[in-house]
Formats: C-alpha cells, sequence, structure tokens
C-alpha cells in the first residue's frame, strides 16, 4: 500500500512536471506578445527599447531555458503579476478558487445526494419501467449542452418569470440568503449535467455487484431483497463509484468553466477564461497549473482512496 | 553420430513479478534446469500436474518465450538471432481449438497463412492437399471457424502446423478440449501424421492414458523440474520416482479396488514463488529423509536410457 | 430477449433520427432554394421577424433565415463531429493497439499518458490550444487565418481530446486478445507484429472501436458546440449550432426563442449517439445478452 502510494504520488508528480513545461509553452504561442503590450502602452518606447526589454525579460532565450528561468523566480515565491486584475497573480486566485470550490462542492454534494439512490435504486431492479424511466433521464442529462442548460434556467427563471437572478454573484453586500439566492441557477446548471453520469455509474456497479456469486449465496439464503442490496451489495457497489466520480474532477471543472462564464460568477473557471482572452500570460499560466495540480490531487486522492477500501487494487497489473 | 532433432540443455525460465517502482521484486522458477533430448518420428509426453511448468516449457520450445538460461538446438542449430527460418521446423498445436483459431479469418486463409508468413504464398491446391491431408473437404476451406466443432477446429489448427513440413510438433494437451469420442480421432490423426513424415512430436499432457497410447519416452515434471524421464513401458510400468508411483496411484483402475494409501500425493504442490529448500518434492513425499530436505537431488541414470532424481533410486544406492 | 429487443429498437430509432438529421442538414441548399433565401442574406429591416410562410422559425439579429441557418449549422456541427470522431478513434485505436499488443513497459508508459490526459480538465487547456496564434508556430499569416484552417483546427483539438476513450477500450480488448492461441500460433510461424496486429487483433476489435466511436461522437460534438460557443470554434459568419448560440445570449432577455433551437439540435443528436452507443454495446457484447 506505501509501495502503491509512492508510485501513485510519483507520477502525479510527472504529470504536473511535464503539464508546468507543456502549458508554458503553450502560452508563448498565444497571441500577442508581453514587450508588444507594453509598447501599445506606452507609444514612447522605441524599437531599441522594446529589444533592451526582451533581453532584460530573458524572451531573447530558448523556451526551455525561459521555463526553468521561470520555475526558479515560481519557488522563490513569485508567482508574477497579473495585467487584467492589477494585482499579485496569488491575490487574484485566491477568492476565485474559494468561489468555484463553493460552487463545485455544492454542486457535487447535491449531485451524490440525488444520484446515489437514484442510481442504486435502478441498479436494483434493471430492465424495469423505473429503470428504463431513469436511465432515459439520466441520458438526457449527460447529454444535454451544459451553455444551453445555463440558458435554459436563465430564460425560464430569470426572463419568463424573473425569480431568481441570472448572476451568479450579489452586487455589493448580498447577505447569506441572497448569496444563496444567486447561487441557485449555477449550482443547478452543475447538477444537471453531472447527475446522469453519476447516476448511471452507481446504476451500473450496483448491476454489476448484484450478479457476483456471493450476492447470489446471500439470495439463497433467504435474505430479504432490501438486506442483499444494502448490507451486501452496497457497500462493494459504491467502491468503484467512489473513483470514477474523483476521476471527474476535470470533467467538472470544465462545466464550472462554462457555468462561471455565462453565469459571470468570479471562479476560477471564469478567471482562466478571461485571462486567456485578454492576454493576460501571467494568470492564465498560473491559474491553469493550479487547476491541473488541483484536479491532479482529487484523482490522486481517489486512486488511493479506492486502493485502501479495495486491497486487491494495489496488487493489480503485477499478476503478470 | 548426427545431431538429435532437438537437444535441450539445462534451460531454465523464471519470471519477474514486479510489482512497480516502488515495490519488491519476485521471482518465479517456472522451469528449472531441464534437459533432454528428442529425435525424429519419436513422441516424447512431458507429464505433471497443471501449473508445473510443462506448458512454459513448450512455449519455449515453440520460441513463443525465451529461455531464462540453458540452450536449445533444432537440427544442431541454436536458437539465437533471426528466429523467423527456424519457425518452419517447429510449430505448435494448442489446447483449446475455439481459441487458436483467428475468428475472422477464412479456413482457408488460416492455414495458408504461415506459408504466405514465410514468403513462399500457398496455391489453392497445397491449402486443398494439406486439408485433405487432415480430414477436412477442399469444401471446408471457405468457412468460418465458428461454423466446426471442436474436433474439425483442431484438425485446422493441424493442418496449419503442419503448413510449414515442419520436422517437430510442439501439442499442448491438444485433445484435452474435445469430447472423448472426438479424442481417440485426433490421436490416430497424429500417429499417422507422425510416420507419414517423420514428425517429432512433445505432446504435453496430463491424462495418463492417452499418454501410454502416444508416447515413446516420458518426461515426469514437477515443480519446474524434470524428476523422471524414461522409455514409455519402463516409467509407466515400474515407475521410480515416488511422485511418478503416486501419479500412476491416482490413476483409477478397472477392477483393482483400493488404491494404495502411502503413494497417493497430499495436498497441494508447493508455490514456484517459494520452492521448497533440497529436493522439490520432499514436502508431499512419503518417504522423504532428512537428506531430502537439505540437497537437491540431481537427475542421475537409472538403468538403460533413463534418469530419475531421487536419492532413493540413484545417489542414494551405490 | 425482451430486452434485447428493447435494445435494437433503441439502436433503429436513434439511428433514424441520426439519419433524419443528417439528411435535413444535408438539404440546406435544397431548402434555401425552395423558400427563395439566403442562408447569409442579411437584412436589417427584417430582423428578429416572427415565424411566417418565408422564414419558418422568424430571423435572427441580422434578419438572416434561422431555420436555413440552422440547417448549415447542422452540416457544419455533424461533419466535425463525425470527422473528428473517426480522427479520434484511429489515434486512439493506434494507442490502444500498441500498448495491447506490446504490454509490459510500453503499455505502462501509454496508459500513464493516457490516464494523465483523462484526468487533466481538459475544457481549459482546449481553450489554449484553440487561442494559440498559428503564425507563432510558423505558419503563413495567409493560411492561419483562413476560414478553413478554423475548421481543420477545432477537429483536431477536439479529436485530441476524444481518443482516450477508444484507446483505453482497444488497449483492454488488445490485452486479452494477445494471449489467445491464434496471436501464439501466428507468433510461432513468424508473423511480424505489424502483422498481427494488422490481421490477428485489429479484424476482432472492430466491435469495441464501433461502440466506443459512437459514444464519444457525443461527447466531441458537445465539445465543438462549447468551444464554438465561446467564440474559439467555428467563426462566424460559418454558421454552427455552437456559435449561434453565442449570439443568442446576448440577445436571451429580448428573444429567448433564438436561443432554443440551435441547443435543442445538439442536444438531440448527442442523445441519439448516446443511445446508439448504448445500445450497440449491448447488442455486439456477447457478456451482457442475458
Amino acid at each position: 500500500m506505501i509501495g502503491y502510494s509512492l508510485e501513485r504520488l510519483f507520477h502525479s508528480a510527472i504529470v504536473i512536471i511535464v503539464m508546468s513545461f507543456v502549458i508554458y509553452g503553450l502560452m508563448g504561442l498565444m497571441p500577442g506578445d508581453p514587450i508588444d503590450l507594453m509598447i501599445s502602452a506606452d507609444p514612447k518606447l522605441t524599437p531599441a527599447d522594446a529589444e533592451h526589454l526582451r533581453t532584460l525579460y530573458g524572451l531573447d532565450q530558448p523556451i526551455f531555458q525561459r521555463y526553468i528561468n521561470w520555475l526558479g523566480t515560481v519557488f522563490q515565491g513569485d508567482l508574477g503579476y497579473s495585467r487584467l486584475f492589477a494585482q499579485p497573480v496569488l491575490e487574484a486566485i485566491a477568492p476565485a478558487l474559494f468561489n468555484t470550490v463553493k460552487l463545485l462542492g455544492l454542486a457535487i454534494i447535491l449531485s451524490l445526494l440525488i444520484a446515489l439512490p437514484v442510481g442504486i435504486w435502478a441498479g436494483s431492479r434493471p430492465q424495469t419501467k423505473t429503470d428504463y424511466t431513469i436511465n432515459l433521464l439520466a441520458f438526457s442529462g449527460i447529454s444535454i449542452p451544459p451553455f444551453w442548460l445555463a440558458l435554459l434556467l436563465i430564460i425560464v427563471f430569470a426572463v419568463l418569470l424573473p425569480i431568481l437572478p441570472a448572476s451568479g454573484l450579489p452586487t455589493g453586500e448580498g447577505g447569506f440568503w441572497e448569496t444563496l439566492r444567486h447561487l441557485i441557477l449555477p449550482v443547478s446548471t452543475i447538477v444537471i449535467a453531472s447527475i446522469g453520469g453519476h447516476t448511471r455509474y452507481m446504476r451500473a456497479s450496483m448491476i454489476e455487484t448484484l450478479r457476483q456469486d456471493y450476492i447470489r449465496t446471500a439470495v439463497a439464503k433467504g435474505a430479504s431483497p432490501r438486506r442483499v442490496v444494502l448490507s451486501h451489495a452496497l457497500r462493494n457497489a459504491l467502491i468503484p463509484v467512489v473513483t470514477i466520480i474523483a476521476l471527474d474532477f476535470g470533467a467538472l471543472f470544465s462545466g464550472a468553466l462554462i457555468t462561471e462564464t455565462i453565469f459571470s460568477y468570479p471562479g476560477m473557471g471564469k478567471l482562466i477564461f478571461d485571462s486567456i482572452m485578454g492576454n493576460d500570460f501571467n494568470l492564465a499560466l498560473v491559474a491553469l497549473l493550479f487547476a491541473t495540480f488541483l484536479t491532479l490531487i482529487g484523482n490522486l486522492l481517489a486512486d488511493l482512496a479506492y486502493a485502501w477500501l479495495d486491497p486487491r487494487v494495489s496488487y493489480k497489473g503485477r499478476e503478470r | 553420430m548426427t545431431a538429435p532433432l532437438l537437444k535441450v540443455q539445462n534451460i531454465s525460465k523464471s519470471f519477474t513479478l514486479s510489482g512497480g517502482l516502488f515495490s519488491a521484486k519476485q521471482t518465479l522458477r517456472a522451469v528449472n534446469q531441464v534437459s533432454f533430448t528428442l529425435n525424429k518420428n519419436q513422441t516424447l509426453a512431458l507429464v505433471g500436474e497443471s501449473g508445473c511448468g510443462k506448458s512454459t516449457l513448450g512455449k519455449m520450445l515453440a520460441l513463443l518465450t525465451s529461455q531464462s538460461s540453458g540452450t536449445i538446438e533444432i537440427e544442431g542449430q541454436k536458437t539465437t538471432g533471426n528466429l523467423k527460418p527456424l519457425r518452419q521446423k517447429v510449430q505448435m498445436v494448442f489446447q483449446d481449438p475455439f481459441s487458436s483459431l483467428n475468428p475472422r479469418m477464412k479456413v482457408g486463409n488460416i492455414i495458408g497463412e504461415p506459408l504466405l508468413v514465410q514468403g513462399k504464398p500457398a496455391s489453392t491446391e497445397q491449402v486443398k492437399e494439406l486439408a485433405q491431408s487432415v480430414g477436412l473437404n477442399s469444401g471446408d476451406l471457405s468457412r468460418y471457424p465458428h461454423q466446426f466443432s471442436g474436433g474439425q477446429r483442431q484438425r485446422i489448427a493441424i493442418a496449419r502446423a503442419l503448413s510449414l513440413k515442419p520436422s517437430f510438433l510442439i501439442a499442448d494437451e491438444p485433445t484435452s478440449a474435445l469430447d472423448v469420442s472426438i479424442q481417440s480421432q485426433i490421436l490416430n490423426l497424429m500417429k499417422e501424421l507422425q510416420s507419414k513424415h517423420q514428425l517429432a512430436y512433445l505432446f504435453i499432457s496430463h491424462d495418463l492414458a492417452v499418454v501410454s497410447h502416444m508416447a515413446d519416452h516420458i518426461a515426469v515434471m514437477y515443480l519446474g523440474e524434470i524428476v523422471e524421464i524414461g522409455p514409455k513401458k519402463d516409467v509407466l510400468q515400474k515407475p521410480a520416482h515416488p511422485y511418478t508411483q503416486s501419479l500412476l496411484a491416482a490413476v483409477p483402475k478397472l477392477g483393482k479396488g483400493k488404491r494404495q494409501p502411502q503413494t497417493s500425493l497430499i495436498g497441494e504442490p508447493p508455490s514456484p514463488l517459494a520452492p521448497p529448500l533440497g529436493c522439490a518434492f520432499h514436502s508431499r513425499c512419503p518417504l522423504a529423509e532428512e537428506r531430502c530436505k537439505r540437497e537437491a537431488p540431481a537427475l542421475k541414470p537409472y538403468g538403460p536410457d533413463r534418469q530419475v532424481a531421487c536419492y532413493l533410486k540413484s545417489g542414494g544406492a551405490p | 430477449m425482451i430486452s434485447s429487443l428493447k435494445q435494437h429498437r433503441l439502436i433503429a430509432v436513434s439511428g433514424f433520427i441520426l439519419l433524419t438529421l443528417g439528411t435535413i442538414a444535408a438539404a440546406a441548399p435544397l431548402a434555401e432554394v425552395l423558400l427563395g433565401l439566403d442562408a447569409n442574406q442579411v437584412d436589417l429591416f427584417n430582423r428578429f421577424a416572427p415565424p411566417d410562410s418565408q422564414h419558418i422559425l422568424g430571423t435572427d439579429e441580422l434578419g438572416r433565415d434561422v431555420l436555413i441557418r440552422l440547417l448549415y449549422g447542422g452540416q457544419v456541427s455533424l461533419l466535425v463531429g463525425l470527422i473528428a470522431a473517426v480522427a479520434a478513434a484511429l489515434l486512439g485505436t493506434t494507442i490502444g493497439l500498441i500498448a495491447g499488443y506490446y504490454g509490459g513497459k510500453v503499455d505502462a508508459i501509454m496508459m500513464r499518458f493516457t490516464d494523465g490526459v483523462i484526468s487533466l480538465p481538459l475544457l481549459p487547456l482546449l481553450i489554449v490550444l484553440a487561442a494559440i496564434d498559428l503564425e507563432k508556430l510558423g505558419i503563413p499569416e495567409a493560411i492561419a487565418n483562413s476560414e478553413n484552417v478554423s475548421l481543420y483546427r477545432i477537429i483536431l483539438i477536439v479529436a485530441l481530446a476524444g481518443w482516450t476513450t477508444v484507446a483505453r477500450l482497444v488497449r483492454g480488448a488488445a490485452l486479452s486478445l494477445r494471449e489467445r492461441d491464434f496471436v501464439l500460433a501466428a507468433i510461432a510461424y513468424g508473423a511480424s507484429p505489424f502483422r498481427i496486429m494488422a490481421v490477428h487483433i485489429l479484424p476482432n476489435l472492430l466491435s469495441p472501436i464501433i461502440v466506443a466511436t459512437t459514444l464519444s461522437v457525443g461527447n466531441i460534438i458537445l465539445l465543438e458546440s462549447v468551444l464554438s460557443f465561446l467564440g474559439l470554434g467555428i467563426q462566424p459568419p460559418v454558421a454552427s449550432w455552437g456559435n449561434m448560440l453565442t449570439n443568442a445570449q446576448e440577445l436571451i432577455w429580448s428573444t429567448p426563442t433564438l436561443a432554443i433551437y440551435p441547443g435543442l439540435l445538439i442536444f438531440l443528436t448527442v442523445i441519439a449517439f448516446n443511445f446508439l452507443g448504448d445500445g450497440l454495446q449491448d447488442a455486439l457484447d456477447p457478456k451482457k445478452s442475458r
């Protein structure tokens, strides 16, 4: 188990190092150029000044050298300055991160609270009318374009029957209830978009578990269907679901980006989108890395939780 | 004196079960220091419980996996470097005819593929001839494997193996997946083909009845080692190694009453991950002595053309 | 039996919906002629027109016919989705096949890579890819800014995101196929690794590949529409269902109906592909046949 944890940690570290280089490289390919931006901001700069600045910022060096230099400054605690927010990158990211955690946390809890019981219910009576209906609804949830869903919710609840705000955060001091009221539509969007997937995972895992021999034994012993599902199958059926759901962090974050952008909710997703669109390279770079890092941590924890819950896992792949 | 068709010297195979970067490695010793020779038109049967390494040995000889140490010589040629020409001399027939034929290929293509791969594409006539030599109709060639029964599939597999005119055929339990009524047909076909093409067989089996029908020589394997090897009659009628004796005693015989209790096998074979010190068989041997627990006996001559690895039989008696 | 009948009905219904959508979208030029309209004809005197006999679904903020633009948008969205799904399937199949056939270290490295890609927050990274300045990659300006390049680029980008499903499925299946005796037999008579993969493994993988590709078309269409919606995919004036929603968002307070149709069509297409994939999976998977 310790060997397995170390191994997974090592792989995650490799991914984050590789990704930091890839993202750094991609940032260099974005339209515009920091020096050009400075020139447009200050027309008095001559081409010679620009050349001087280029050398000063090390932009004339090869990409790998620049990456190493950048890493050096990062490890000194200097993440750079955001042009868009006119404040240090970290100070721009912190509140956005908090907002996203709030949004996604609320959404995922709600989604699981609904999806898991529904999935268990459908999975324990497969091929019935109930199951087909739930499956159809789950498929609809997976297939609905999240941005369209957000627009629909705005149309219905903010335009047609104006009972909810169409933006994600109250202007000014909102107070708790006002904040919550503003969160309803963005949270609902993410919940509806992810609930289908969660339900289907749970349902599939339940069906698979109920096929196992030890379940048949329990049935043959005369355990009631309710008991079979709740005390024999549930725990084992939940194990794979834990992982799959945690592995969905990346997808969940993509959903947050869309939702936050449409509802003008100042979270990480909107921050990343705005910084890319606004040529704020420092901010985009760090925010993207942050998002990648957090997703990887989520995956790592999921893997470890899985290995802890299911002792067979850490031996997998070792059988051959 | 010409070189034997197949000469195997001290070959071993171990697998490393690696747990990855940060976990301890384990070594599984599947085959340990096996030596024997085989001449043309002869059948050597390899006998042993499942997991004793006989299939791994077969795969090494079919050049499907390389040996960890030791040498294999086929018609005097070592199995190193470019194996492709050498592969024409050794072919294999597998246990499960439902797994050994590509379900998406027509039978004609299956039989003709080895020649195609070896750069001498078979004519339709050649393929037909091959099919007929194993008792298939030429009409069968345009059908798919799933349209055939197990026995017919095994005929297809044999035709494919013979297409390259090998001198040596490895048959890994070729009849154990078949109905008993079909088994003898396939065995007889194999015998007929053997005398027709002067083939040498390595016949892997755990079915002693089949072995006694097919073999000229028998090698008994236990935990990756050959514990006894010799002519069929000697081994079956006067088994020397205690393990061979228990294997033979385990075969139910009509009209013989109860089995002899002292030779029946107790328990499971030890794990090849942690083979016992000394003689591999000592943990289950009814006759084991102190010495057997400390040192492993080597395979020593025991009568003409016969070898046994047991202190009680060879090294023990002067 | 009942369930397999239901599966077949599911395949038939979703296939029928997709064929109908495809046919109608393909008939866009015909509809233009019949209605006497032009998809890109701007008519500022006739903005936000309500539905009538000529403009069956009304007009948009530039007075263009909504129905015709939906049909042309459908062509683009379906075509991009299908081409990208096929590209993703080719990439995924190659990677999965090599990983599964060679196994061991090759497999470990390739699957770590795949897992790494799966675990990334894809959308933000794809946005970066979509925003890259092609001129900085040394592509001449004339080509970098042409209309077709935005099409190729979006296909490439969504294909990059979509190959992992196929790769994992193919790898798993290849891993078990390579242990089959007919593969061992092929090695024993000297077939090359390429021949074994192409002749013995790939043909036996067709059903998982078809299933995985069908299932990924839905996701790929969704992704294309998101990127186009965010202004990073198909660029106007070329219509796609995604970019039609971009403008609709701004007009949501005045003309909410404009936001309904494109999204509904994306939804319908994606759900049909998902059902088709699910149905095919059950129909082609012998394990699930009971």
